[in-house]
Order: C-alpha cells, then structure tokens, then sequence
C-alpha cells in the first residue's frame, strides 16, 4: 500500500452534502448500521451517514458483489435471458480490511463479467474504523481497493474514478495535503502466520482433528468472510417451464462441497475440511498463492458458535504442538 | 416445452395429513399445476379414487404403524414408477415415533381394554418397507418445496437436494443468531436448510422440522446446548422430535 502518493484533500465544512447531492442522482447509498437488535448490517440509507465508523457489518459488503443467490441466466424454452441490470450503488464507511478483501476479490473475479458489472456499479467510499477485540487486521500488508476514503476533515482518492469524483466537486476541497490513511493504531492482537513448508508437513497431524472435532459446519465462517467466495450452482425450474440457473454461496464445510460425479469425496471428513479452509485463507490459491487471503478482520471468530481460531491453530503448529 | 401430464396420487398414513395440505395451499400454482399434473387419487384433493391405475408418481405422507399400512405400501409401490416420501413422519416417522419409550401405555389410554386386540408397530418410515426414490423434507414441507418438486420434474430431473443447514440461510438473511446471542436451543446447525431460516426470522429457535443433515455434529451441539438451561432428557427429546426418536 504506497499510501504516500494517495492524494488527500483538506475539505471544506459543505463537502459531504456536496458529495450527497453529487452522487444523488446515480447511486443508491448504503452504509452499515446498527439495528434494534444490535447487529450490525450494510443496507441500503437515504443519504450518506455522517459518522463514518459504525463497525463492521456481519456480513460483509461482498453480498454487492456476489449476492448470496445470484442468477447467471434463465431460459423460458425459446431463449435465453441474461439478469436484470445492477443498480448503481456508493458503498460508504468501508473499514480498511475490507477496503483489502476488495482488492483480492477484484483479483479472483477478474474475467468475470457478472462480477465485473456489479463492481462498475459500486462506488466504493472507505472510513477509518475502531479496532474490536477480534481484529487481527495487517494495514500495510496487502494492496487495497476503492474510490474514495473520508474521514471527518479530509477525503483521499484511491482510484481513477474517485478523482474524478472529486475534480467535480473542486470548490470544496481545500489544499493537497501530504498525509497517509488514517490505519487502525491499535490491533488487539497481530494476525498468526505459518510457513508453508511447516504448513504441507502438517497432514498428519493432530491438531486437525481435534481443532475440528467441535466444528458444526454450520456454514457461518464462510458466509461472514470478506473473501470466502465458494459458490454451487443450482438449477430451479417454474412450473411454467422457465428455468434458472444460480450460483449459491457454498461452504467447504458442506458435505456437498468437494464431492464428485461417481461419489467420491476429495475431502471426506471435518479435519480435512478443516485442513482447506486454514490453507486457503493462509496462502490463498491459484496465481494468488503465497499471499494470504484473510484480511484479519476477525468475523470468523466472532462468529463461530464453538470458537474455532485459525491464528490459534497456526500458533499451535509453529510451536509443533502436532 | 409441453411433458406429459404426469398421473400422480398422494396417498396419506399416520400424520396429520399438514403435508398435502401444504400442496393444497399452493393457490397461486394450483392453475398451472394442473395443467402438468392429473391428480388421480389423493384424499384432500379429489374425490375420485383409483384401485388399480399405475401412478407415474406417488406421494406418501405420513408413518407406518400397523402391518394393514405396510401391506397397502407395499402394494402401491408395483403400482407406482416413482415414490416420493413426503414429510417429517415419512421420512424419520416424525413426532409420531414419540410414543417409542411408553407404547403401550399409549395404546392403552387410546384404545382402552381392547388395545391389545389391536395389531400395530411403533411409527416407521416409508424407507423401511419400500424403496424412496425422492424425498421432500419439512413439517410441513414449504410451498417452494412442492413447487421446485414438480417444476424439476417438469424437465425431467428431480430437484437439487442440497444438504446446507438452516444456520447457512439464517446467517444469509442478517438474522440475530438465537443459539449464541440469547442461549436458546435452536436446531438450527444440524438441521437441513430451505425455510429460509423461518422460524429464526420470527425470533423462534429452529425446531429441526426439516430433519438432520447427513453429517450433523450432534455431541456438539448438544454441548452447546448446555448454556440453554434445559435438562439432558428435555435436549434429547427437542433433537428428537423430527427425527425418528433415535438414540442422542
């Protein structure tokens, strides 16, 4: 993150209703609120809120991006049909990880055209956020992206877009100040590491069964994580002979999720099961191997109904507790 | 593209026939459904009644509990190409398999002095005297359930099962998580998902109407459960209730 070229305005006291009434005419706005039940969710706001850090939404805003169940096409016997068309949306109050998690998914669903459309339409604005006891977040770690980045007193541009943004609404920035984003000073705890070496010599070991003995495979960690995006696909037909296809969010603890034609299971019990999901958010996969796709932002762990810990897991084998 | 209108029945055992209703209750489809389906035979439905015609489909809900039934089932599986179990009690046996620990207490306070005359079993499943070929889960099954049924078979394919728990879809909605947030025993984690999470929704804890999933972590959960305040019997008999009164 080369946050010293980022460019950083000094706003003047209208900017926000400027940028509201701006972007009014193209955008829904959305931003994350807490509701009556304390939860905490991304939904769609009359106008931009004024207080930028509300927390992270439980479910993190790829539900934009790769909605739980996202029809590719439908057919009704004579042709096809693709989706309706996005709504144009600005996505405010975005916290840093996940600011990080969009850049990796971005990387992933890079030749996806579905994907891509829906992320034409996001105009992404992150804010500064207030680090909670399961934060494990590495600012400096991996690129990020978006447009826009506020904070009470100054607005920086992250993308092509988000200048242009800004260069309509010059008169009410101030002067180009040389300053970086404002990062989360304090993380409760750094985020564990492994090497991978150590990581392959583990297959055998222990730790994986017991680490998964208590898991439910309820689903939730993969659903709360900003970069978890498995998907099945399933077909509905209407009684009235159209058919859909979707793709599902999925869940590598499902006992669906690596089983083949003929049976055969690549992943047949939780430990294994357990096993992936520690690879991939450690390493990653394909061309972005090597580099880990959790973003630290602690949702997992909150979430999970019996605590498993993927940085507890990764301390145990460092210390070849096997 | 037009398939042949399917001869279909539903024929009804122990249960409270909720499951048929619940097609019934398809309004909206009802139209539509008839012009994909010839309802030959099913109680609630259709007057006529039909002894001897093959059924393309059948549906049964409801369990076994008397040799009489088994035999009636077992007749209309020659007579039928494909069985559907639909239900709770079909398919586990249901709330019905409650009477397992004190049967003839049971049959004695229904039946009175002659209930030793009378021949039944404890409530069995369709699938442990006839071959299932398709099951549809639920007390009741959704609407959506039936509809995705028969719209699948409509291009000839059954529909999707798929195996992802209610706690999947409840999370997907943005609901407040029963189970952690306020101690209550919710189902929820074991239990097969496509109510859309619906008594969740509704701040009720799941019930496990749909039954289990096929790897359920029952020990854990039950664990869980611990910080809920109910008695060991009181969890047992709530995990239970949907699934045929096997051993916890």
């Amino acid at each position: 993150m080369k946050d010293t070229h980022l460019p950083c305005f000094r706003i003047k006291p209208d900017f926000y209703d400027a940028l509201a009434h701006h972007l009014a005419a193209d955008f829904e706005f959305w931003a994350s609120l807490v509701g009556a039940d304390g939860l905490c969710r991304l939904q769609l706001v009359a106008s931009p809120p004024e207080n930028t850090s509300s927390g992270l939404p439980g479910i993190p805003f790829k539900k934009l991006l790769l909605p739980p169940a996202e029809p590719l096409w439908s057919w009704d016997g004579k042709t096809f049909q693709s989706p309706d068309p996005q709504p144009r949306r600005a996505v405010f109050g975005v916290a840093l990880c996940d600011l990080q998690a969009l850049w990796y998914l971005d990387q992933v669903f890079a030749e996806d055209p579905l994907y891509q459309e829906r992320r034409q339409h996001l105009l992404i604005v992150g804010g500064p956020c207030q680090p909670a006891d399961q934060c494990r977040c590495h600012p400096d770690e991996s690129p990020l992206a978006g447009d826009l980045f506020q904070t009470h007193d100054h607005i920086w541009s992250l993308s092509n877009r988000g200048h242009a943004v800004l260069k309509e609404l010059a008169k009410w920035l101030g002067a180009t100040v040389d300053r970086p984003l404002p990062k989360p000073l304090q993380v409760p705890k750094p985020r564990a590491d492994i090497r991978e070496p150590l990581f392959r010599a583990s297959t055998g070991s222990a730790i994986w069964q017991q680490s998964s003995q208590s898991c439910l495979a309820c689903g939730v960690c993969s659903a709360v994580c900003p970069t978890c995006y498995c998907y099945d696909m399933i077909d509905h037909t209407d009684l009235d002979g159209k058919s859909t296809r979707q793709r599902v969010w999925d869940n590598c603890f499902f006992s669906t999720h690596a089983k083949v034609a003929g049976g055969h299971d690549f992943r047949p019990d939780r430990a294994a099961r357990l096993r992936f999901r520690f690879e991939h958010k450690k390493f990653g996969f394909g061309p972005l191997r090597g580099r880990p796709s959790c973003v630290g932002c602690g949702r997992c762990l909150k979430a999970c109904p019996v605590d498993i810990d993927l940085d507890q897991i990764a301390e145990q084998l460092n210390a070849g507790e096997a | 593209m037009i398939p042949k209108l399917l001869k279909i029945g539903v024929v009804h055992f122990a249960g409270c026939s909720g499951c048929q209703l619940m097609l019934l209750n398809c309004e909206a489809e009802l139209a539509i459904l008839a012009q994909r389906v010839d309802c030959v035979d099913a109680s609630m439905i259709t007057s006529a009644t039909c002894e001897e015609t093959p059924f393309d489909l059948l549906l049964v809900e409801g369990s076994i509990t008397s040799p009489s039934e088994q035999q009636h089932l077992q007749k209309l599986r020659l007579r039928c190409r494909h069985l559907v179990a639909v239900g709770a009690c079909a398919l586990t046996g249901g709330i019905n398999r409650f009477d397992a620990p004190t049967r003839e207490t049971a049959c004695t306070h229904v039946y009175g002095p002659v209930a030793d005359q009378i021949e039944t079993f404890s409530p069995q499943p369709v699938a442990n005297f006839v071959a299932v070929d398709a099951c549809i889960p639920g007390c009741p099954p959704e609407h959506s359930d039936f509809l995705d049924f028969f719209g699948a078979l409509s291009c000839g394919v059954w529909p999707t099962q798929r195996d992802a728990p209610v706690c999947m879809e409840c999370r997907t909605r943005e609901l407040r998580c029963l189970l952690e947030e306020d101690h209550l025993p919710c189902l929820g984690p074991i239990t097969i998902g496509g109510c859309a999470a619906r008594c969740p929704a509704l701040g009720i804890p799941c019930e496990g109407c749909r039954g289990e999933v096929s790897e359920a972590n029952r020990d854990e959960l039950c664990h869980l459960m611990a910080k809920t305040h109910l008695s060991k019997s009181e969890l047992k008999r709530r995990i239970q209730r949907f699934t045929g009164g096997e051993n916890v």
